[in-house]
């Protein structure tokens, strides 16, 4: 076996597939900070280039972009707020916090290194997961997925600060805002209020950037002040790697959460990032009361778990040849055009696990070489942090208007976007937690699918299957659990008075 | 929720642009040759070829597949970009607003017919005031999971309460159910599923036990699992041969179509509101699975010059070779055959809609 | 963090009646959403009604709830300037989430306030909003190289040398993503519809 890795190895660090490899990872960085576009968008300009290539060039392309894209995203995030891809949502709750204070070299190093981890962590998961998650997938039916969404939606619950009730009804308005468009039971559009465009939706990008962005955007250019509220840049980015290793064990649950979590066909990316993040608030030292305001952990846990995803989706799509997102439906695409028929094969020392051990390796190494790029980056590019807003501001509105169009192509993009931005904008300033909002309308449709699927297809049955029985069982413990804290933070602030 | 953009094999027509790109590359060192005496329409001109799906779906692929075929065999050599509107009734909404000035031209699945044709909210668009330039056919198989109790079609009506799994009834599902309804063997029908491979997830984990993919799906990727006895085919959704009669698919010669299913169950050859609601969907879902089209008002050059050059393209024996690997082997239709299929859309009986609209809203509370 | 937004800030009684007032719209949007929710979705049919329906009534139910707490709040907070009276362990609980919250929008509040005026946030939508008027009038590259150029002279005051540099760029990044990606931009319209 370790014969195997070593040859898989070297096969990549071959000139033809290093150089595809270097190629991909820039291509996935820069793709990275283009908010709105994320690997799938990658994988469909890139799979032109792999006709007539080996299967190895292939791979260390087109992985080598896909395994990175959540990298460089974590620079729009802390820096200015923008959410590069839908996975670094979870990374501006606290990371744009510490940026205001003038951490933002902290916070990137943090991000960098922590999801660099969690991407070589998720590589090795692959390789010792593939032969045995066969069983956990099958076992994972529709009403199993339906309790786990129940379960992201509990997040909201303990994403909250302050009034629960307040954080609650913003879950439920998020929850209602992705009812908006076709309905998945049947063959009806719903709120659409007769706007043709809103029969699709309203679009993720578009609505995380009108809710985060452009309330940053605003503000920071009527105040003509920089994201730093202070002048000085403190704690370097070496730091943030000290943090990393300090919350070590916090890298591992959140790294296992991700591959876990995006194994399952049904389970987003952008979902396991919020679990991670909320198990991490529910679990660190004074993590319901620091999270929010620029705790470190806060971004290391979503980082953590947001490439391992990649090595997660891979699962599916590498057993079963049933891709887990969009970008993976691309890349078994190009594998078949290639001639690797995915399946058991992919197992087996004569047929294929050679492949398997390339792409894992493409995994890591495609993780160290983004980090390494963003890692050298974060000093020069912390200081956007410093420059005002009025100079900053109306360059990141230009990227947010071209990434939003880019969405759907029509106008209702740029419309709805600045909808948001006012609503988001309102929100801030009367102290609603986004967070909440967020969570609900990304689970919105897929809690709706799956429970109407779930009682049409068995009846009442399925409240009592034992998986949903055990589900239910860890989202009772985390409620009363953070019930019970919540209960003796307020005793123990009443103390103090 | 309409999406239905899986009617077509994904990972084929991924093959196609891979394919097309390199078509591309080699096509460039030439031109075609100079044309005869005046300028043809399409010289130096730049067409939009409107798709009407997401990134990397059914059509979007079928369309990058063309784009360089286009820009290669139609005289004058434009430059075709692809615009993909995301979403089918958008996307052909899109279309239908483009000025008729021939630089515009469309390529629709079922997906896009079947809303136009049911007369679904939003759809602005008519197909009876564009002309069609090409189609590309495509079936389809029903099959079983190994772990079900049916063995063979005999089974399915000893069998009652099998559960199919689907996206929404109004979309590539719409040939599947109707085809099982009119089998009437009892199949329970549950809508809702996030696409293709979470239905076939599904039926692995034995929460669903019949499916359907399009027959270059089937080839392409179930074929192993047929083997290891995961899948069992059941029918074929049958082809369209003379005269408009239902004939066995010409990929899948093995297998009995859906009137032969009936047949082996009742005992007598189908009839009734569902046959003909079924033959009445036939042309548009399989003969126009992929079509191109143009507006009707458009110049007659320009009509004539895209015509001539998707016939060009036909004949050409890469561009067959190429379109085999990816299509299979189905006859493209062009001209008068394909003419005959559009008016066999166009003049679907009144009655037929309704009934269909009836059905759809009853059994699937589809709104129109 | 906290604590720190707490001092010298409006609490309950003392001059914080806008931000109360404020709230308390707030709150009757959130009722008139959730109820304009539900009631739309009564509509439809069963399979597309059930989860709207369940959830905007038990979203009415709690902003209901909100606006009843936010009243009584502004009512007692009204009356804080008698002597307290005490308070039940529920109004406690009750009230140190609602300042909990409070906490953190007006920490938020008062560092926005103390950089920014009710005008120069007019003005920022304001470019915003002109940004996205022109794109639409003259389209996205047109409109880029306008907006940066004018940002940067008039809100931001560089040399007019700063400004055309800085539009040169981003008008040539915008050309760029669209050339690299193969992806159409906002192009002139009169009427976006």
């Amino acid at each position: 076996m370790l014969h195997v890795a070593a040859s898989a190895l070297s096969v990549l660090f071959m000139p033809d597939n290093f150089i595809m490899l270097v190629l991909g990872v820039g291509i996935g960085l820069m793709i990275g900070i283009m908010p709105g576009l994320g690997g799938t968008v990658g994988m469909s300009i890139l799979l032109p280039f792999i006709y007539g290539r080996s299967p190895e060039q292939a791979i260390a392309l087109l992985l080598g972009m896909g395994a990175v894209t959540n990298s460089s995203a974590s620079f729009t995030a802390i820096l200015v707020g923008v959410p590069g891809t839908a996975g670094s949502i979870p990374t501006i709750v606290d990371g744009y916090p510490m940026a205001q204070r003038g951490e933002a070299g902290r916070a990137l190093g943090a991000a960098f290194f922590s999801s660099m981890l969690g991407g070589i962590f998720g590589a090795v998961t692959l390789v010792a997961l593939l032969p045995i998650a066969r069983p956990i997938v099958l076992a994972l039916a529709t009403p199993e997925l339906f309790m786990m969404t129940l379960l992201g939606l509990a997040m909201i619950g303990l994403l909250v600060r302050g009034s629960a009730l307040v954080g609650t009804l913003m879950g439920v308005l998020g929850l209602v805002l992705g009812a908006v468009g076709g309905a998945p039971g049947a063959p009806v559009y719903r709120y659409t209020f007769d706007w043709l465009y809103l029969m699709n939706g309203v679009p993720l990008p578009i609505f995380a950037m009108g809710i985060f962005a452009l309330p940053e955007i605003v503000d920071l250019l009527a105040g003509h002040r920089a994201v730093s509220r202070s002048r000085a840049l403190t704690g370097s980015r070496w730091q943030g790697i000290k943090d990393v290793i300090h919350n070590k064990y916090l890298v591992l649950r959140c790294a296992i959460l991700g591959t876990f979590c995006t194994m399952i066909p049904g389970i987003g990316g952008p979902v396991a990032d919020w679990l991670s993040y909320g198990m991490a608030k529910q679990t660190v030292k004074g993590g319901t009361e620091t999270f929010g305001t620029g705790d470190i952990r806060g971004v290391i846990a979503p980082e953590s778990s947001a490439n391992a995803s990649e090595a997660g989706n891979l699962v599916p799509t590498l057993l079963f040849g049933i891709p887990g997102s969009g970008s993976m439906a691309i890349f078994l695409g190009a594998l078949t055009i290639l001639g690797v028929q995915v399946g058991p094969s992919m197992l087996d020392p004569n047929a294929n696990l050679n492949l398997t051990l390339v792409i894992a390796w493409t995994l890591v190494l495609a993780n160290v070489l983004a980090t390494a790029a963003c890692f050298s980056l974060s000093g020069l590019m912390s200081r956007l942090s410093l420059i005002s807003g009025e100079t900053l501001m109306p360059f990141v509105l230009v990227i947010v208007f071209t990434a939003a169009y880019d969405t759907t192509r029509q106008w209702g993009d740029l419309i709805l976007l600045l909808l948001f931005g006012v609503i988001g904008w309102i929100m801030k300033r009367m102290g609603w937690p986004r967070p909440p909002l967020l969570i609900g309308f990304v689970l919105a449709n897929a809690a709706e699918r799956y429970l109407i699927v779930a009682s049409e297809r068995y009846g009442s049955e399925w409240l009592l299957r034992p998986g949903v029985l055990a589900i239910a069982a860890v989202l009772v413990l985390t409620l009363f659990g953070s019930i019970f804290r919540e209960q003796r933070r307020l005793r123990r602030a009443a103390a103090a008075q | 929720m309409i999406s239905g953009e899986r009617i077509l094999t994904r990972r084929s027509l991924l093959r196609g642009v891979a394919a097309g790109a390199v078509g591309v590359s080699s096509l460039g060192a030439f031109k075609v040759g100079p044309a005869l005496s005046a300028t043809p329409f399409y010289a130096g001109k730049q067409i939009r070829f409107d798709c009407p799906s997401k990134n990397g779906g059914g059509s979007d692929l079928a369309a990058r597949f063309l784009a360089p075929w286009v820009s290669k065999e139609v005289d004058g050599n434009p430059t075709v970009q692809v615009f993909n509107a995301k979403n089918t009734i958008i996307g052909g909404n899109t279309f239908a607003a483009r000025p008729a000035d021939g630089l515009a031209i469309f390529i629709s699945s079922a997906s896009t017919q079947l809303p136009w044709l049911l007369g679904q909210q939003g759809v602005n668009y008519d197909f009876k005031t564009w002309h069609p330039v090409a189609g590309f056919p495509l079936g389809g198989v029903v099959y079983t999971s190994g772990k079900s109790k049916v063995k063979s079609i005999a089974d399915l009506a000893k069998n009652p309460g099998l559960v199919y799994g689907g996206e929404s009834a109004v979309s590539g599902d719409t040939t599947a159910i109707l085809a099982l309804k009119m089998l009437d063997v009892g199949v329970k029908f549950v809508m809702g599923y996030d696409g293709q491979n979470a239905e076939r997830t599904a039926l692995m984990q034995g929460e669903l036990d019949i499916h359907y993919d399009s027959s270059n799906t089937y080839l392409d990727e179930l074929k192993p699992q047929v083997a290891n006895g995961d899948i069992l085919p059941l029918f074929s959704f049958g082809f369209l041969g003379e005269g408009n009669k239902l004939v066995r698919d010409p990929l899948l010669p093995d297998l009995p179509t859906v009137a032969e299913a009936y047949k082996t169950i009742h005992g007598k050859d189908p009839s009734g509101p569902d046959w003909d609601a079924y033959q009445g969907l036939m042309p548009l879902r399989f003969i126009l699975n992929k079509a191109i089209w143009m507006r009707n008002d458009c110049p007659d050059e320009a009509k004539a010059a895209m015509d001539a050059g998707f016939a060009k393209m036909v004949a050409d024996a890469e561009f067959q070779k190429a379109r085999t690997d990816q299509f299979g082997p189905y006859e493209v239709f062009l001209g008068k055959q394909l003419d005959d299929a559009v008016a066999a859309v166009n003049n679907i009986s009144p009655q037929t809609i309704a009934y269909l609209k009836d059905w759809l809203s009853r059994d699937f509370q589809a709104t129109f | 963090m906290t604590s720190v937004g707490l001092e010298g800030n409006a609490r309950p009684g003392t001059p914080g009646f806008p931000v109360e007032n404020r709230k308390l719209v707030g709150d009757v949007v959130f009722v008139a959403i959730f109820g304009y929710a539900s009631y739309v979705a009564l509509d439809y049919p069963s399979l597309a009604r059930t989860f709207p329906l369940c959830i905007g009534l038990l979203a009415t139910l709690l902003s209901l709830v909100n606006l009843a707490i936010d009243l009584n709040r502004k009512l007692s907070g009204a009356a804080a300037v008698r002597p307290p009276s005490p308070k039940s362990h529920l109004e406690e609980t009750i009230e140190a989430e609602m300042e909990d919250l409070e906490a953190l929008g007006e920490l938020e509040e008062k560092v926005e306030k103390t950089t920014t005026r009710p005008l120069d946030i007019a003005r920022a939508w304001g470019w915003i909003f002109g940004f996205a008027l022109a794109t639409w009038l003259v389209g996205l590259v047109a409109a880029t190289a306008l907006f940066i150029l004018t940002v940067l002279k008039i809100e931001a005051r560089k040399s007019y040398l700063v400004a055309v540099i800085g539009a040169a760029l981003a008008t040539a990044g915008v050309i760029a993503f669209s050339k690299f990606l193969g992806v159409p931009l906002p192009e002139p319209a009169w009427w976006p519809f």
